[in-house]
């Protein structure tokens, strides 16, 4: 019997579930997954959902910014461009919000190239300035364009194969189908030759203009397929909610992605996505559930009003300094740690 | 280096073990139900307490809060009885939600789907009217704190006060009855519903009301000082001789301080969440004489004889709650609160139970209420149609800096302004 895993073939070395554990996790939770709706209530069944489209907006900052090294901060205003085409056209031209989804992500990725114009000239800091200034923009013109403050999805509008969205459990089977094939999708982006080019450009652009990538071409395209996760997860938030409004599409939205993926693992573009919007979006609930009204009976509102972001600034700065591969890295040492025992040296 | 990061990683593991420890107490489910009196038959129900503390509503949502907790826990301890004797104890859920309308939906959700609640104590414009058509779908009670006029006509939508509509109406139609007609100028926060929402009828009813409109001026809910102050001196070129303020009470008091600053010589009207008892000293003596206030509800101050008010004073004292706290915003909080238990009081503990909001929900539209002489007017719900009643009070910064009540006020019944919101959208 030979000691180890061995691999005798490219595709062997090149496969996804490459070890045994690979494949017994999968099985595992492929099970949990699908079993989900029957083991937890409604509640817990939403929560699952909004984290799963979290996840896709997540993955595709995740390839802009951890793959491409092109910095964003106006991805929750490309998943509003998705949540608005969704609502208009189920609204005004009575189309079904499944069927208009890849036109969604279409239409974020034609804004993602807008955005990448400034990338061609600008790097860093200056980049996102530049992309703050987009954010701030389409934040105004979304609260201008919506009728109520909110733009209402009909619920008609919601239907799969004659099957309701409204129910929570058809959602959640949907979204995951979705969430699924999205991050199957980003984790050969990551593999593939334009994935090396993005990573090139991330870390050197110059060198990588010098053996010849198209720097320019590469930078447009990871702005679009970000772009496209982040308009089809708009979508799908179009299609969870009863309508849409600008507020959940600001600046402090598209910090909250942007934390997700560093704390979670820059360039590590499926599990740490996942793991950024799991600490994130539990963390972030938790806390206005409990901590919030806490600090509202002891009197500071001020405090309170600001707690969760107090904490989001806290764990961006400490994960850039401390920990900038994010979680994920600790999760691989952990990991290790356990392999080699008990010889870790 | 390594020092560095071992005290990142210490601080890194506290913030964990806070978010751990709020994990178990988010999922132990947070606030509990106390328990009923011995011996007598009780029955729980879940009730949702969506509000704004934080947020930029929170300068009048602070009290709203505070004034609806009052009552939930009053009317527990006094004890609630359904019409055949059974008693009824309320396990109110809170949650802040910073008018933050997607929160909102959060929330709600969370009431309906974890907690299983038949009624929700609401309060803003946007979120109500977006969860009014699930809530009917949902057949779950909803008194909101938006008085929204397109919220009339949602089957489960419920406030006790006449809609922004209709209070803005009955508003301007006083001042041009009692200083003449004249020119209006509208400042309000044109992205925020609850600010846009009575703009359309007061355009459709300006001349009817005497009145001729002169401009929209976007003054932020959250407005600066100088924001009040550019806004107030746009105004000057227009002369206006009334100026409506369609927001809360922090952008209203420094809209008024702006006007008596740059010298614009206007009477100003807000809408009901745009003055009270603190209007005074906020507004300051630039604005004596030349401010009012619409609201639906007594003050405190004018209503030391009204039963209603001893009653919200009982249950502060009952509460550890200064006297001094109560104002009127703690006394629309209480009244939402109050309406509810009115309409538990009205059915059967079985209908109750297996009925819920839609029990609920009928027997609001079934009877007439008095919230002990509260209301400006008695609370009558037509099925279809929930406009509690027409009229409203209205309040008169002084000359002397005290707050006046100048009495109740009605529109003309031709002026129908609710149906003109409904009609064509605010």
């Amino acid at each position: 019997m030979p000691a180890g895993v061995f691999k005798e073939s490219y595709e062997a070395d090149m496969a996804i579930f490459r070890y045994p554990i690979h494949w017994a996790a999968l099985i595992l939770a492929a099970a949990a997954a699908v079993a989900a709706p029957f083991l937890i209530g409604k509640y817990y069944l939403n929560l699952l959902v909004v984290m799963m489209i979290f996840w896709i907006a997540a993955i595709g900052l995740n390839i802009t910014l951890g793959l491409a090294g092109q910095i964003s901060l106006a991805h929750a205003a490309l998943m509003g461009i998705g949540a608005y085409t969704v609502a208009n056209a189920a609204l005004h031209l009575g189309v079904n919000s499944v069927v208009i989804l890849p036109l969604a992500g279409v239409a974020a990725a034609l804004l993602g190239i807008v955005l990448s114009l400034p990338s061609f000239r600008l790097k860093e800091y200056y980049l996102a300035m530049a992309s703050l200034a987009a954010q701030l923009i389409l934040e105004y013109v979304y609260s201008r364009i919506d009728p109520d403050q909110y733009t209402p999805v009909p619920p008609e509008s919601k239907t799969l194969l004659g099957i309701s969205l409204t129910d929570p459990t058809a959602l959640y089977y949907l979204i995951l189908a979705i969430a699924v094939v999205m991050a199957l999708a980003a984790a050969n982006i990551g593999r593939s030759s334009l994935g090396r080019a993005m990573k090139a450009v991330r870390d050197n652009d110059v060198a990588a203009e010098a053996i010849g990538i198209n720097v320019q071409l590469v930078k447009a395209t990871a702005f679009a397929i970000g772009g496209f996760y982040a308009g089809v997860a708009g979508g799908l938030y179009a299609i969870y909610s009863s309508g849409i409004g600008w507020e959940g599409f600001t600046l402090v939205n598209s910090i909250e992605l942007l934390g997700m993926v560093l704390i979670g693992g820059p360039g590590r573009v499926v599990w740490g996505s996942l793991l950024g919007v799991l600490v994130m979006r539990t963390g972030w609930t938790m806390m206005e559930s409990t901590i919030t009204p806490f600090l509202v009976g002891l009197g500071l509102t001020v405090i309170a009003s600001s707690a969760k972001y107090i904490v989001l600034g806290f764990l961006i700065v400490a994960f850039i300094i401390a920990e900038p591969e994010g979680l994920i890295a600790v999760l691989r040492r952990v990991k290790e740690y356990f392999r080699l025992w008990p010889y870790s040296y | 280096m390594a020092q560095n990061r071992t005290l990142i990683y210490a601080a890194a593991a506290v913030v964990v073990l806070v978010i751990i420890a709020a994990a178990a107490y988010f999922l132990m489910g947070g606030e509990e139900a106390a328990g009923g009196a011995g011996g007598e038959k009780t029955i729980t129900i879940n009730v949702g307490l969506l509000v704004d503390e934080t947020g930029p509503t929170s300068d009048v949502g602070k009290g709203y809060a505070l004034g609806a907790e009052l009552a939930f826990k009053y009317f527990n301890e006094k004890g609630i009885y359904t019409k055949d004797g059974v008693r009824v104890n309320i396990n109110y859920i809170k949650r802040d939600y910073a008018y933050n309308p997607t929160t909102a939906e959060e929330y709600y959700r969370e009431f309906r789907d974890r907690y299983g609640v038949i009624a929700v104590i609401g309060w803003g414009t946007a979120d109500t009217e977006k969860l009014s058509d699930q809530v009917a779908t949902d057949k779950i009670t909803y008194i909101s704190a938006s008085y929204s006029a397109k919220l009339l006509v949602k089957p489960f939508n419920f406030y006790p006060a006449p809609d922004y509509s209709t209070q803005a109406c009955s508003g301007l139609a006083f001042l041009a009855s009692e200083f003449g007609q004249g020119k209006l100028a509208l400042a309000y926060d044109s992205k925020v519903a609850y600010s846009r929402s009575p703009i359309g009828a007061i355009k459709k009813a300006a001349s009817a009301l005497g009145l001729q409109i002169v401009g929209d001026y976007d003054l932020p809910l959250r407005a600066t000082e100088a924001d009040a102050e550019r806004i107030a001196r746009e105004m000057l070129s227009a002369d206006p001789d009334y100026v409506w303020c369609g927001n809360t009470i922090s952008s209203c008091s420094l809209l008024g301080r702006a006007m008596a600053k740059v010298g614009l010589d206007a009477l100003l009207l807000t809408n009901v969440w745009g003055f009270d008892e603190r209007s005074p000293q906020l507004i300051g003596e630039g604005g004596y004489g030349k401010v009012f206030g619409i609201s639906p509800f007594i003050y405190p101050m004018f209503g030391q004889d009204v039963e209603g008010i001893k009653t919200i004073f009982e249950a502060a004292r009952m509460n550890g709650v200064s006297e001094d706290q109560i104002n009127l915003r703690v006394v629309q909080g209480f009244v939402n609160v109050w309406l509810l238990i009115k309409a538990i009081e009205s059915v059967d503990s079985q209908d109750l139970q297996e009925r819920g909001g839609e029990a609920l929900k009928e027997a609001l539209e079934a009877n007439t209420f008095n919230l002990g002489g509260i209301t400006a007017d008695t609370i009558d719900y037509e099925p279809g149609f929930h406009l509690a009643y027409r009229k409203v009070f209205i309040i008169k910064l002084g000359e002397n800096g005290e707050l006046q009540l100048m009495g109740k006020f009605e529109a003309p019944s031709e002026v129908d302004c609710a149906r003109y919101t409904i009609e064509e959208g605010g």
